[in-house]
């Protein structure tokens, strides 16, 4: 037993009951990964969708995850202090640490501010078909992050850690509860079409978890998997051919080293594929979605069809049982921007960024309330920081990086509707009330998912290593 | 033990009684908690120790158990931390405590206690012993001594070892295992054929002798070394000189290097005398994690050392995990959880390796650099020779132009490298000849960094190296910002060595967003910004001078007044006056954005206020092209040109000159005293502390006695020496347990970087210690130890499946058989090329790059797929950048390069098989196959198959097989037919 604890731990009984139970392909729902040898054994272990630690309200998780740094004053963060004290110098704070910039002066949103819904909460202009699902919306105003630099913020939202290296999240979802549709991969990860984040798949890479729990990206054209075709010089009947000539093959060496559990997978692994080649092509034709779904995610428009389509394969997707998606808005870092770093100019930027992922992102949200996907959907929507609420500079227009305090927001299964938890202060500077912190809030999107962040752990290098290190509490304040 | 040893001495009443009991439990404690430098400053090898307690408070209550710290711990289950405490191990230290905790031995204990260390505690920090080979039943089947050791256990459990495997087998095996690439027809017929009794040690000592045994092994040692070829993190730039370290790694598995040779030189090669170049490039090690570009530009102090601290973790984890099994990383913010090392032992590793910077510096030995410089310095002097002449023939017409002006020449106060831009960069004074750069114009007496308000991004002028020294200094310059007000560094001395992330230099700055000029450098006490107004004049020419004090005070000069002043700030080297030293200085001019510079000039002293006061009055005097063209005679203007030329000549020699190698590795910069840090916090700096090894380690001797500011590489040589000292009792134990971990799949201890108590615990300790014993006899020669692993009866088991065996031992823990496993992923690849007969067996030199590289602020990499040789050259050899993984590699578990992987997964996945179904490679590989098989066999169907499973299998087909592959290549096409082969399960495992 290489991965756990090699004296035995949590996740060694779970595994036995999986062990006996995987008698057979249709015994239990098969993931993608079919044997794990340095976790099972010779004689054979199967993953399919494997039980929680408890039972929790989300079954899956869908991740929207804004590069760039999101300003937290301009969306989500309503600070009417800001409009009275624009353009004087913030005083009486701790010690500004920006990333580039001197600290100029403090600057109002650009963006009105209203209530919205029977909630009432605030949702700024920049984001008004987004403010129409806000009773739907369970708001994190007192997110605070470790890093104050794009890339290490990056990763930790991601893996937790603000390293290379570590698995992410969705990895770890994906080891955790396994899959629950064996056509597809349990972890798919839909890269902004402008490109993809800094750091490319170090975001969505499984670390040292097994590669069968490393993020799926689809490419945005072509096939949306690396060698998902067959090429088109091979025949249909020369593939049926030999695909039937390789499974004897298969099959009689499997017989002749009986007890070896890894060539059976590995027969198995062959008729997967084959359906992998069906299905995937199926749910990534949008063609069949009615008009109205197509509009209602934007498709009709080319400032949101590009993004619109990444949200509506994430819904697709999540229907076939895919246990974690992530979606990108925004690529990497550079100009012209492609994504949410405001540094120049805070209304150019985000109103650029807000047109791309409004509309489609709240269509999705509708879509998936409509079809009553939220019940057991759990929606995450983070950035890496949020943005000084003062300028980048004197006399710019633009804002810095900021890590002490910003916004995320949880929607679907078991969070509270409506409701906003933790603030900043009256400028958005710190965290005023309930702080938050990325272990936080990942044990808490574990939690949702029926898994204790203690208890899912994998073995590497001498430590029991968690999506949440050694720190993190569930917030029960969002739960519902 | 030395507890239980003493408890038997007296025990007449009750409590001592419990005492006695008690001692083996405290003993559990004692592993960590004990004497100098316990973990949690909780000391409890007495009675003394117990109540003073450690960082949380007395440990010890007398009488109250309920009261006492140390019973709720364990009441809890929380400590030990090896497993909890039975009940009646719980009860019986309530009780003990209850009846006033007599300390198990009496008094003479508490100073017996302190001089025994953990080592007497921990299986793997006691001293490597030679164990008895133990005696067996079936004395007939030990062939090596290992043999004994596997059979006992077996025998023990009434277990029998499985039978030999057959000739086949065997040599696919070793050959795999060996060399990473399969055994051809030929070999295999050979080795079958070879009735001789020393025809398979032959096949073992060919194997050895191949020089692809080091691009398989080395690939091992690689994945320990986390070795990726790019920096990671937001930009992920390609490092092009990292591959040495790989080509040095296999190399040194080739020669067998003793391995304790191997480490000294992967820790100090630099350092070590006399220098190679082999040592250079070792030191890759220490520096092929991730490294983040950004995080060390940030503007704030505290989080740029806390990016460092976070790269120092990773190293300090990185070394001790390799080389010694002990995950000392975790002890950077607290004492480590669960073994014995405090956090000051991290910070005492941390010292020895904190002057490690990275980069790529020049590869050459010293003889080398000497003979380079001979070779190269001729043509440099004539260069400067010929500069200085055109210089002074410039100046001689200038001063002509001026004085018909009515201006008398210049009142400078001497300074050592002037710069006017009238023709060109010629320094005038001194040797600081500006080449200008991707568009830097050098006209009308001012050089510039734009065009019509466009920058250029990498416009700029730069010196060669300066033949002064600096130290004082005073940097002068005319220059005009532009509206576009960028920030821009106008003027700059840099240290063309500098092992820091950001260089080393002092600057002339313009601040674009407060419009202020400061003082630009690499340390924060040494920049100066000054809170001043806004900078308003744009297009036309400012005066600034910067004056560098002997103090380390600072002077900004504007329009000759002064603008701010700087009183020496800060302690350390970073904030002293920097010192530049010839042939290690340059200029450079331009940083990066708009702006133009009119006329510069450098002096190796502070000016005075007034020296600079009368400078700014003078002012310059502007000489165009065109009016010195007019003042020049006709032999003057020949006479420059033919300088012109033949420098121009000489340069192109010099740039033909052999360019001087470089290497991605360790360089050095003088670390300050360490300290250790509260929470692993750099803005919390604690106690100082001391380089050394890990104090719970007595011998070899973990106190290196060096002062707190020694210089670095006798820190990180002293650590070398510490971990290669032949009585340390981790270095061979991890050593041979990692490659019994390669041969059989699984370690002796099944955590080959965790020798701690959450690592695994040894399935044969003795035969562990045997092994290692053996390897230092041996001088820690790899390949013996190859030899007494492979040639053992151990190795050469069947690999068939037996119900009852596997009943007792599921696992094959015991090694009743040869564990059958899938090839890696660099197997699977190389041994697809070897079998098409399209592997290019070329060995080392830059990685090949299977993708096209995209810029857009960050690296990315968009896969090529390509047949040209270099691609097809073995998968050592391909450049591993962080984020663009190779979609087929990936899938079969190639690990991240950015996490160390001392062990791989093992997964079976329907992504693989899509890999191997259709990607062009594979297919192109089944293609080329059938070709071969074409040419080796014309016209012979069932040769051609019979071929095809020789190449790619190692045995010959049986009759129904053989029938069943030609009628399917006559129907599909023997391409068909290679594709399944090149799929099947036997094909990507071995037995």
């Amino acid at each position: 037993m290489e991965n756990s604890n090699p004296k035995a731990n949590s996740l060694l009984p779970r595994r036995h009951f999986l062990w006996n139970s995987g008698s057979g392909l249709g015994a239990i729902a098969l993931a993608c990964l079919l044997q794990d040898e340095t976790r099972g054994s010779d004689t054979g272990s199967r993953f399919g969708a494997r039980p929680a630690h408890f039972p929790g309200p989300a079954k899956r998780i869908l991740h929207i995850y804004a590069a760039g740094g999101v300003s937290h004053v301009d969306t989500f963060d309503y600070k009417p202090e800001l409009t009275r004290l624009d353009g004087k110098t913030m005083a009486g704070k701790r010690k500004v640490d920006t990333f580039f910039g001197q600290p100029g002066t403090l600057m109002q949103s650009p963006f009105e501010f209203r209530r919205r819904g029977q909630s009432g909460l605030w949702v700024s202009d920049l984001l008004p078909h987004l403010a129409e699902c806000a009773d739907d919306l369970c708001m994190i105003r007192s997110m605070v992050a470790k890093s104050s630099n794009h890339t290490p913020a990056t990763f930790q939202m991601n893996s937790g850690f603000t390293r290379n290296g570590y698995p992410c999240m969705g990895s770890w979802v994906t080891y955790g509860l396994g899959s629950e549709n064996r056509d597809l991969p349990g972890f798919i990860v839909l890269p902004d079409p402008r490109g993809l984040p800094a750091g490319g798949s170090i975001n969505w890479t499984a670390g040292f978890l097994p590669a069968s729990h490393q993020g799926v990206a689809f490419r945005n054209s072509g096939d949306p998997l690396p060698y998902l075709s067959t090429p088109p010089t091979v025949s249909s009947r020369r593939r049926a051919s030999e695909m039937e000539l390789l499974a004897r093959m298969n099959r009689e060496h499997l017989e002749s080293n009986p007890g070896d559990s890894a060539l059976e997978a590995r027969l198995q692994s062959y008729e997967l594929a084959a359906r992998m080649q069906m299905t995937i092509p199926d749910i990534v034709d949008l063609d069949t979605e009615r008009p109205e779904t197509r509009r209602l995610y934007g498709l009709d428009q080319e400032k949101t069809a590009a993004f619109g389509r990444n949200c509506l394969l994430a819904r697709r997707l999540l229907e076939k049982g895919v246990r974690v998606v992530q979606v990108w808005i925004g690529g990497a870092f550079g100009r012209p921007r492609i994504n949410w770093d405001g540094h120049e100019d805070i209304r150019e930027n985000h109103t650029d960024q807000a047109d791309t992922m409004d509309r489609p992102l709240a269509g999705l949200l509708k879509d998936m309330k409509e079809r009553g996907m939220l019940e057991d959907t759990l929606v995450v929507w983070s950035t890496e920081f949020g943005r000084t609420p003062f300028t980048e500079g004197l006399g710019a227009k633009g804002r810095d990086h900021h890590q002490l305090a910003f916004t995320c927001w949880l929607a679907g299964a078991g969070v509270r509707k409506g409701f906003s938890y933790g603030a900043s202060d009256e400028v958005g500077y710190d965290v005023a009330r309930d702080p938050v912190t990325i272990y936080d809030f990942h044990a808490t999107i574990l939690h949702l998912l029926g898994l204790d962040h203690k208890k899912l752990t994998f073995y590497h290098n001498g430590i029991q290593r968690r999506l949440t290190d050694v720190h993190g509490h569930v917030v029960k304040g969002v739960l519902a | 033990m030395l507890f239980l040893a003493v408890t038997a001495l007296g025990s007449e009443s009750a409590p001592a009684a419990t005492a006695g009991e008690v001692s083996s439990v405290l003993a559990k404690c004692q592993v960590c908690h004990r004497g100098i430098g316990a973990v949690a400053g909780l000391d409890l090898s007495s009675r003394e120790g117990a109540l003073l307690g450690g960082n949380s408070g007395p440990a010890l209550e007398p009488g109250e158990s309920g009261q006492s710290l140390l019973f709720a711990k364990v009441r809890s289950g929380e400590m030990p931390p090896s497993g909890p405490l039975s009940k009646a191990e719980v009860d019986l230290v309530r009780h003990w405590i209850d009846e006033g905790a007599v300390w198990p031995s009496g008094d003479q204990d508490a100073s017996a206690a302190g001089t025994a260390a953990p080592e007497s505690l921990w299986w793997s920090l006691k001293p490597v012993h030679q164990p008895a080979v133990p005696a067996v039943k079936q004395a007939a089947w030990v062939r090596k001594p290992l043999d004994a050791f596997i059979l006992a256990a077996l025998e023990e459990r009434g277990m029998e070892p499985s039978a030999p495997a057959s000739r086949e087998v065997l040599i696919r095996r070793a050959t795999l295992d060996l060399i990473g690439l399969p055994p051809t027809p030929g070999e295999i017929e050979a080795f079958v054929s070879d009735t001789s009794p020393g025809a398979y040690e032959n096949l073992v000592n060919r194997l050895l002798a191949s020089r692809h045994y080091g691009e398989r092994w080395g690939r091992h040692w690689l994945d320990l070394a986390r070795f990726g070829e790019s920096q990671g993190y937001e930009r992920d730039k390609i490092r092009d000189h990292a591959w040495p370290y790989r080509d040095y790694v296999i190399r040194s598995f080739n020669q067998d290097k003793p391995y304790a040779r191997f480490v000294l030189e992967q820790l100090a090669g630099d350092v070590l005398k006399p220098r190679t170049r082999d040592g250079i490039a070792a030191t890759g090690f220490l520096v092929a994690a991730p490294w983040d570009e950004v995080g060390h530009t940030q503007q704030s102090d505290i989080m740029r050392a806390r990016v460092r601290a976070v790269e120092m973790e990773e190293m300090v984890g990185t070394v001790a995990q390799t080389f010694l099994g002990m995950t000392v990383n975790c002890a950077r913010c607290h004492d480590h959880k669960f073994d014995p090392i405090s956090q000051r032992d991290y910070y005492r590793l941390k010292a020895c390796l904190d002057g490690i910077r990275a980069g790529d510096r020049p590869w050459l030995t010293p003889a080398e650099t000497a003979a380079h410089e001979e070779r190269t310095e001729p043509l440099r002097d004539g260069i400067r020779r010929l500069k200085r002449r055109l210089a002074q023939l410039q100046d001689e017409v200038r001063e002509r132009v001026l004085t018909k002006r009515g201006i008398a020449p210049q009142p400078a106060p001497g300074p050592v490298s002037r710069w006017t831009f009238d023709l060109n960069g010629i320094d005038s004074v001194g040797d600081g000849h500006l080449s200008l750069e991707s568009g830097a114009l050098g006209e009308d007496g001012e050089i510039r960094f734009e065009d019509g308000g466009i920058r250029f991004k990498d416009a700029e002028g730069r010196s060669g190296p300066l033949t002064v020294d600096l130290a004082e200094k005073t940097l002068e310059a005319w220059v005009r910002v532009s509206k576009e007000n960028h920030q821009f560094h106008f003027f700059k001395v840099d240290d063309t060595d500098s092992p820091l992330p950001r260089g080393r230099f002092d600057a002339i700055y313009y601040h674009h967003k407060s419009r202020t000029w400061r003082n630009l450098s690499e340390f924060k006490n040494r920049t100066v910004s000054p809170k001043r107004h806004k900078e308003t004049k744009t297009e036309t020419p400012i005066h600034i001078a910067i004056a560098y004090d002997s103090q380390g005070g600072i002077r900004i000069y504007r329009e000759g007044l002064l603008y701010w002043a700087q009183d020496p700030k800060g302690e350390g080297p970073e904030s002293a006056l920097q010192a530049f030293a010839r042939g290690r200085v340059r200029i450079v001019f331009g940083g990066g954005r708009t702006g133009m510079v009119e006329e510069a000039r450098l002096y190796d002293r502070a000016l005075s206020s007034e020296e600079i006061a009368a400078s700014f009055r003078a002012g310059i005097q502007r000489v165009t092209p065109d009016e010195w063209n007019a003042e020049a005679s006709s032999q003057e203007r020949r006479a420059r040109d033919e300088l012109l030329e033949e420098a121009a000549r000489q340069e192109g020699l010099l740039k033909g000159a052999p360019e001087v190698p470089l290497v991605y590795a360790v360089r050095t910069y003088r670390a300050g005293p360490p300290v250790v840090m509260e929470r692993g916090d750099p803005a919390t700096p604690g106690d100082p502390v001391e380089p050394g090894g890990l104090l719970a380690i007595s011998s070899p001797e973990p106190e290196f006695g060096l002062p707190p500011d020694g210089n670095e590489a006798q820190r990180r040589l002293r650590l070398a020496k510490w971990i290669t000292d032949p009585d340390h009792p981790l270095t061979a134990r991890v050593l041979v347990n990692r490659v019994w971990h390669y041969h059989f799949g699984r370690g002796i201890v099944s955590t080959p970087n965790d020798f701690g108590f959450n690592g695994g615990r040894a399935s044969h300790p003795e035969l562990l210690d045997w092994l290692a014993h053996t390897f230092l006899r041996q001088g820690g020669s790899l390949k013996q130890l190859h030899r007494e692993i492979m040639l053992s009866n151990t190795y050469r088991q069947s690999s068939g499946f037996r119900a009852d065996a596997a009943d007792a031992d599921a696992e094959n823990r015991l090694l009743w058989r040869f564990s059958p496993r899938r090839l890696e992923a660099e197997v699977i690849r190389d041994a697809l090329l070897a079998v098409s007969g399209r592997l290019n067996r070329e060995p080392g030199g830059p990685g090949f790059r299977p993708f096209e590289v995209r810029f857009f602020n960050s690296h990315f990499y968009d896969l090529v797929d390509s047949a040209d040789p270099p691609m097809r050259k073995r998968t050592i050899y391909r450049i591993v950048v962080r984020s663009g993984h190779d979609p087929m590699l990936e899938a079969f578990d190639c690990p991240d390069a950015s996490s160390k992987a001392p062990r791989r997964s093992n997964t079976t996945t329907p992504i693989q098989s899509l890999a191997l179904m259709n990607s062009p490679f594979v297919l192109r590989q089944a293609d080329h196959l059938a070709t071969r098989l074409r040419q080796e066999a014309p016209g012979d169907s069932a040769g051609q198959i019979e071929l095809a499973y020789r190449l790619s299998l190692g045995r010959t087909p049986g009759p129904e097989e053989t029938i069943r592959a030609v009628t399917h290549a006559g129907e599909h096409g023997l391409e068909s037919f290679c594709w399944a082969l090149l799929n099947s399960s036997e094909f990507l495992y071995l037995n």
